[in-house]
């Protein structure tokens, strides 16, 4: 089978239950799993040594946006080699274009933050990131290489999903007395990823979705939720060390 | 056979006094094996993880709007 034919079901789009959208009922599921990324990041924010772990935690985050938009990219490109065959195609392919501008420099934002922390951009680049980041953007790969490019739109909503407020970052600010520039890139993400997140629903919600469609989505969302909990356990773990 | 929501429950996935919505109990009853195997597995490993840490008093409510990561 062509890789561009897998999932490219013609059939009918398989409505959700109860009336929920496509979004809804994503969301519905990603809410099962996600007391599993809940805990750990809430050891994580509450964690009496924050100061300590932030550039961690930094460098965490770059080591994964690092890959946003060439991942979004690959995925973009999938969805064009489906034009004409997937009905999701024309959509995928417009929005991942779309969203590869607005994610770009991202991770030079970071970079210009840890560098306020003292850490040199050499030294970020010159670390090899964790098994978990390699598994679950790995996977993205997999997924849209080999299955159908749908399967990022999970890897958004759980990433993009619940960011934190700026509320919650100037209290971490204060707590921790680290420099406010430390948190550029998480403040604007508090303002950006909201409006992302409306975006995502609303293509989400135009896709002819089967159930394989669902169920992909599903099982993409939930390992998500399950490497990012282990990438903020072993944080966590390294400073424990 | 018990249902998806009674083996998600037994499994701590759902809490047993959850409050659920008609469109949750659908979206439960919808899942497919895949699904709930995964659920269940993903369960299993904040269990284990909450054992090590020793942190029990967390656990099993429906999610927190704690914030996570970014991208």
């Amino acid at each position: 089978m062509r890789e561009s034919r897998t999932l490219a079901s013609s059939a009918p789009a398989t409505a959700a239950p109860s009336g929920l959208s496509n979004s809804g009922l994503l969301r519905t599921k990603i809410h099962l799993a996600y007391p599993r990324l809940s805990a750990v990041a809430g050891r994580f924010w509450n964690h009496p040594d924050l100061a300590e772990l932030y550039p961690e935690f930094l460098f965490a985050v770059h080591s994964m946006i690092r890959s946003s938009v060439p991942l979004m990219e690959e995925a973009a490109a999938a969805a064009r080699r489906r034009l004409g065959d997937d009905p999701t195609a024309p959509l995928l392919a417009e929005y991942f274009a779309r969203h590869v501008g607005e994610e770009a420099g991202h991770d030079d934002w970071l970079l210009d933050d840890l560098e306020v922390l003292g850490v040199p951009r050499e030294a970020v680049w010159g670390r090899v990131p964790s098994r978990h980041v390699a598994s679950v953007v790995g996977s993205c790969y997999y997924w849209v290489r080999h299955v159908h490019p749908l399967a990022v739109l999970s890897y958004l909503a759980v990433l993009e999903g619940n960011p934190p407020s700026v509320e919650h970052l100037d209290a971490v600010q204060q707590r921790t007395g680290l420099p406010q520039r430390a948190f550029r890139t998480l403040i604007k993400h508090a303002h950006l990823d909201p409006h992302h997140r409306d975006d995502l629903n609303d293509l989400i919600d135009h896709l002819p979705l089967s159930r394989e469609h669902h169920t992909l989505l599903a099982l993409s969302a939930f390992h998500v939720i399950e490497q990012v909990s282990l990438v903020l356990e072993e944080v966590l773990d390294a400073h424990g060390r | 056979m018990a249902s998806n929501l009674e083996r998600l429950k037994a499994a701590g996935v759902v809490p047993d006094d959850a409050k659920l919505s008609t469109a949750e109990l659908a979206v439960i009853d919808g899942l497919d094996a895949k699904e709930m195997e995964t659920l269940i597995g993903i369960r299993e490993k904040l269990g284990d993880q909450m054992a090590k840490e020793q942190e029990k008093s967390a656990a099993l409510s429906m999610p927190e709007v704690t914030p996570n990561f970014i991208i």
